[in-house]
């Protein structure tokens, strides 16, 4: 591809554009990672589920944005007796048990999602049609709507997190849990809204995104790379480094992608984090050891 | 601290293992033989997490740098089983010098992280070097007249191969039993609890943990070359974070703080699908059902029970003794 | 909420369904004597479950067929079913388990060109004979063609090398290729570019997909906008049109080999009207004008429209097809070579080595069938289909013969 400016800016936008998707999924990745200490092998899985969701919304109800309401619904309920039976026993446990117990989940979803909405991939076709031209190409609108409701989705829960009394009280137990336990901050109900808010978020990002890729029964499995990448990278319990890093990945992928075949790009653009990660082993913004 | 029981246990099995293959025939000897090169990709892990401090997520990679390593040499050595062997420890050895140096600074999460990123990204190069790897298709190995020290062998997946594999793997759990009752073992220790403690009492904490992280790599890459000949085709998905995925849940169902559990994790695992893949496709969904068990009500993996029966049977004698 | 027993009854049904492998099943009607036992090495589950789900219905459905109308020489057929889960390591045990504790005479392949690989080597040493379902032209090739291996399904170069022909004729001159980083799209995309430069046309830069990439964009937007067309050997096919027409790429589309049988086409919507396929078998029953296929049709479930009842959802034609000529193929060498056990295998394969055509009948149901005997690849005629009007149609056909490369084995001398 030969280079020209107007090339670089648009690999530079899709890729601020394509990173609001892939912080909107890590987000819940990592609260749980930062919170109960968890590296939640079936968030991919639960953001699957979303999509499948928005699957049959949109082909048997026909309305897709029903599916941002019903989804998240679902995995929020879902998620409750999950947290309960299956992951609250392993918080504070070595972090191999948590990763058996989760990639158990991941193993049952899939397996689920095959069954009963089989192993043919479906597409979900965008709740707004068109595009804008711009930097040689049409973009789609769809993509630019959502990634604009991913944006303000990370804004109100940073405000969420800034400004509400539970917000306070989920920083508190990211710092300690024994602490925050101390000071009367209720940890489990904390546990508890993370775990519905994480899974809530997976689901809404994968509603989102089921217009923007294939849906299938796996889909989940490839994110999963790519979202723990961003939310180690960005400092884990630090939701705008995530997002930064994210944002960094698809910059980087775009422009290298110019220069390099695409496969080396996609290469260079996740090897590009590991001296990030012995400069700063903690994240671009990570401050706790 | 030598673990005696838990080498017991792990021989016993394997002893066991083999046994069963001249009883229960061909096809179940094959199966054995791939589990039995899968039990030292299991072990690495667990070197590598609960000695090295490195949670490596690329350690199928380092196996299947092994794997390759017998694939190309095959031709060059004409079938020297021996020399092969030696190749594929050598082949993962180096690539896990290469990946240990790369995480090692880095923090507990951020190593995960960091060999996920060397895993993916090994996985995208070899699907794309088809010249060199095969690509999805994989590479065969090429028909030679192997031998080990000029005893002829057959390769692939039969008792010849289940021997040979659960041979070396009995040499390298009596080896690790013989070195954890040394004094040098206690230093792996002490620098695997504390690194900067063992760092002011003058150990180099980072050329031990690099040490045993390049012998875990040798001992993957050793089970990738077992693998090879087993299999006789190596595939780029050998190499892939789902199969790094699998090597880590073996060693957590069979105890990921011993060594012994990794061949108890890959049998109790591998054997269940073979099991069940005869009555149901939903396998996976049973699979997770078993590893979700394991996490709640084995978390410690099949060794730990052997601490939960020496506390139940200790709590009987302190009761008969009051 | 009220639950009646019928009901309860039939969710148990459904779940106990849901839970089990395909049944293994003899149906004995008109047939006498042991059964010939024929295993299926299949994708139900994995990422290749979408094509193993149309290889398991065809295969089922045809051996009860089959043994509804007198089996294969009067005796008859018991099929084994295994899962590969579509991973190499499961995939060569199952077959193993197949040849070893099933004691299968015959085997019908995987369509993963890995297992596949690994497989017919395992089932060449047990002289078992190994039907492939996979359309990698390498798994027939070289070191890879072995005696006790036949493919009765096109492959990667002989599709290109027909289809790419008719479509520099019919379509346009410049094609540029959107591929799947992987041996099977680097494959299809050096099969596509020969057979358009051999007819005449021009193959512009291809650009490449890497395995797993979440966003296409960035590739997608790097394609010649000036060729005529493009075409896609990449496994998220769904995706890629979606993107590609709703970034303004107004080009003709063309699908990789057999991709309408890795999802339904209604997926696409309105997108996907004019988008073009190179498959075996045409979908609907008026594009085929066989009574052949018609019954078969019949027999499956499968409407005229090409959709089975059960499902509702479009069937993967060339995957049906794929396994019923390998039906045919047994049949056909069983009888003629008065095959009895499998010590008599090898003579069948010496006798199938004899057989140049296979006539148009009820498992060829699509015309003659040539069969080259150096390297037991089958050639028949490739359809050219397109989406028109929401439905996906038979546009031109890439005869038998244009679809013949050169062999680079030759396993009758062995």
């Amino acid at each position: 591809m030969a280079f020209t400016w107007q090339v670089l800016a648009f690999q530079i936008v899709n890729g601020v554009v394509w990173a609001m998707f892939l912080g909107l999924i890590a987000l819940g990745l990592n609260a749980i990672f930062g919170l109960l200490g968890l590296l939640n092998m079936a968030h991919g899985a639960v953001y699957a589920i979303g999509a499948v969701i928005a699957w049959y919304m949109v082909h048997q109800l026909g309305s897709f944005w029903m599916a941002a309401i019903v989804a998240p619904a679902i995995a929020a309920a879902v998620s409750i007796p999950i947290y309960k039976l299956v992951l609250r026993p392993t918080i504070g446990k070595d972090m191999m048990i948590g990763l058996v117990a989760t990639s158990g989940l991941l193993f049952i979803i899939n397996d689920t999602l095959l069954a009963l909405y089989g192993g043919s991939p479906g597409l979900v076709q965008p709740p707004i049609a068109g595009g804008v031209r711009f930097l040689g190409i049409i973009y789609p609108t769809y993509r630019l709507v959502a990634a604009a409701l991913a944006a303000a989705i990370l804004i109100a829960f940073w405000l969420f997190l800034k400004s509400t009394a539970m917000g306070l009280w989920i920083r508190c137990v990211a710092q300690s849990p024994t602490l925050a336990m101390a000071s009367g901050v209720p940890v489990e109900r904390v546990y508890l809204i993370i775990v519905v808010l994480s899974a809530a978020l997976a689901a809404l990002a994968g509603v989102l995104v089921a217009p923007m890729t294939t849906v299938s029964h796996q889909m989940g499995l490839s994110i999963l790379g790519p979202a723990f990448i961003v939310v180690v990278v960005g400092g884990l319990g630090s939701l705008g480094g995530a997002v930064a890093a994210a944002i960094l990945m698809g910059i980087a992928r775009g422009v290298l992608s110019i220069y390099l075949p695409p496969t080396y790009a996609e290469v260079g653009a996740i090897a590009l984090f590991l001296p990030l990660l012995l400069l700063r082993p903690n994240g671009i913004f990570g401050a706790r050891s | 601290m030598r673990d005696t029981v838990g080498l017991i246990v792990s021989l016993s099995i394997l002893l066991a293992t083999c046994l069963l293959a001249t009883l229960i025939g061909e096809f179940w000897t094959g199966v054995l033989a791939r589990c039995v090169t899968w039990m030292f990709l299991a072990i690495s892990f667990t070197l590598a997490y609960s000695y090295a401090n490195i949670p490596s997520v690329a350690q199928a990679t380092v196996f299947g740098a092994g794997a390759y390593a017998v694939i190309w040499a095959a031709p060059a050595i004409a079938g020297n089983i021996a020399l092969m062997l030696l190749a594929s420890m050598i082949a993962g050895g180096a690539v896990a010098l290469v990946f240990g140096l790369l995480v090692l600074r880095m923090s507990h999460s951020g190593a995960a992280i960091g060999t996920i990123i060397l895993a993916v990204a090994f996985s995208m190069l070899g699907n794309a070097a088809i010249g060199l790897t095969g690509g999805t298709d994989g590479l065969p190995l090429a028909s030679e007249a192997f031998h080990l020290f000029g005893i002829p062998i057959t390769a692939g997946p039969n008792i010849g191969m289940l021997l040979l594999g659960a041979v070396l793997l009995a040499i390298l759990l009596a080896g690790f039993w013989y070195i954890s009752g040394r004094r040098i073992w206690r230093i792996v220790r002490a620098v695997q609890q504390n690194a900067l403690r063992a760092q002011v009492l003058g150990y180099n904490a980072v050329a031990y943990r690099i040490a045993i992280y390049v012998i875990s790599g040798c001992i993957a890459g050793l089970g990738g070359g077992l693998y090879a000949l087993v299999s006789r085709h190596v595939a780029i998905e050998t190499i892939g974070l789902s199969m790094s995925l699998k090597s880590i849940l073996w060693a957590a169902v069979g105890g990921i703080s011993s060594i012994y559990g990794g061949p108890i994790g890959v049998l109790a695992i591998q054997l269940a699908s073979e099991v069940l893949l005869r009555w149901t496709v939903r396998v996976d969904l049973i699979i997770g059902l078993m590893l979700v068990a394991v996490a709640l009500w084995l978390p410690q993996g099949v060794m730990g029970l052997r601490t939960r029966n020496a506390n139940w049977i200790s709590t009987i004698k302190q009761w008969r003794r009051t | 909420m009220s639950f009646s027993r019928r009901a309860f009854l039939q969710s148990g049904t459904a779940a106990a369904a849901m839970l089990s492998l395909p049944a293994v099943k003899v149906l004995a009607a008109g047939t006498s004597g042991d059964p010939i036992v024929i295993g299926h090495q299949c994708e139900l589950t994995g990422w290749d479950s979408a094509t193993g789900f149309w290889r398991n219905m065809a295969a089922t459905g045809m051996c009860d067929w089959l043994n509804q109308n007198g089996g294969i020489a009067g005796r008859p057929i018991k099929l084994v079913t295994v899962d590969t889960k579509s991973d190499v390591d499961t995939g060569v045990n199952q077959l193993r388990k197949l040849i070893l504790e099933e004691k299968v005479d015959f085997v019908i392949g995987s369509e993963i060109s890995s297992i596949a690989l690994a497989s017919s080597k395992v089932a060449n040493e047990h002289k078992t004979l190994y039907m492939t379902m996979s359309t990698s032209e390498a798994t027939t090739a070289k070191a890879n063609a072995v005696p006790y291996q036949f493919r009765m399904n096109t492959n990667s170069a002989a599709t290109a090398a027909g289809a790419a022909r008719k479509y520099v004729d019919l379509v346009g001159k410049r094609w540029t290729t959107l591929f799947a980083d992987i041996k099977w799209g680097q494959s299809e995309r050096d099969w596509w570019q020969k057979g358009v430069a051999a007819a005449g046309g021009e193959a512009a830069t291809a650009v490449a997909l890497p395995v797993d990439a979440p966003d296409l964009l960035p590739f997608v937007a790097q394609l010649d906008s000036s060729a005529d067309g493009i075409y896609i050997p990449v496994l998220n096919a769904l995706q890629a049109i979606q993107l590609l027409r709703s970034s303004g790429y107004a080009q003709k589309i063309v699908l990789a080999g057999l991709s309408f049988s890795l999802f339904d086409y209604r997926e696409l919507g309105e997108m996907g009207e004019g988008t073009f396929g190179i498959e075996t078998a045409p979908l609907l029953l008026k594009d085929m004008a066989s009574p052949d296929m018609e019954n078969i049709y019949k027999a499956l479930g499968i409407g005229a429209d090409g959709i089975w009842a059960e499902n509702g959802k479009v069937v993967g034609g060339s995957m049906l097809l794929g396994i019923v000529q390998s039906l045919g193929f047994l049949k056909a060498n069983v009888e003629q070579s008065g095959w009895k056990t499998k010590d008599d295998t090898a003579a069948l394969i010496k006798h199938a080595e004899t057989i140049a055509t296979y006539a148009k009948g009820p498992l060829f149901p699509l015309g003659d069938v040539t069969m080259r005997a150096q390297d037991h690849q089958a050639f028949m005629d490739i359809y050219l289909l397109q989406i028109q009007g929401g439905v996906v149609a038979k546009y031109a056909v890439a005869p038998k013969d244009s679809t013949i490369y050169p062999a680079d084995v030759d396993l009758t001398k062995g």
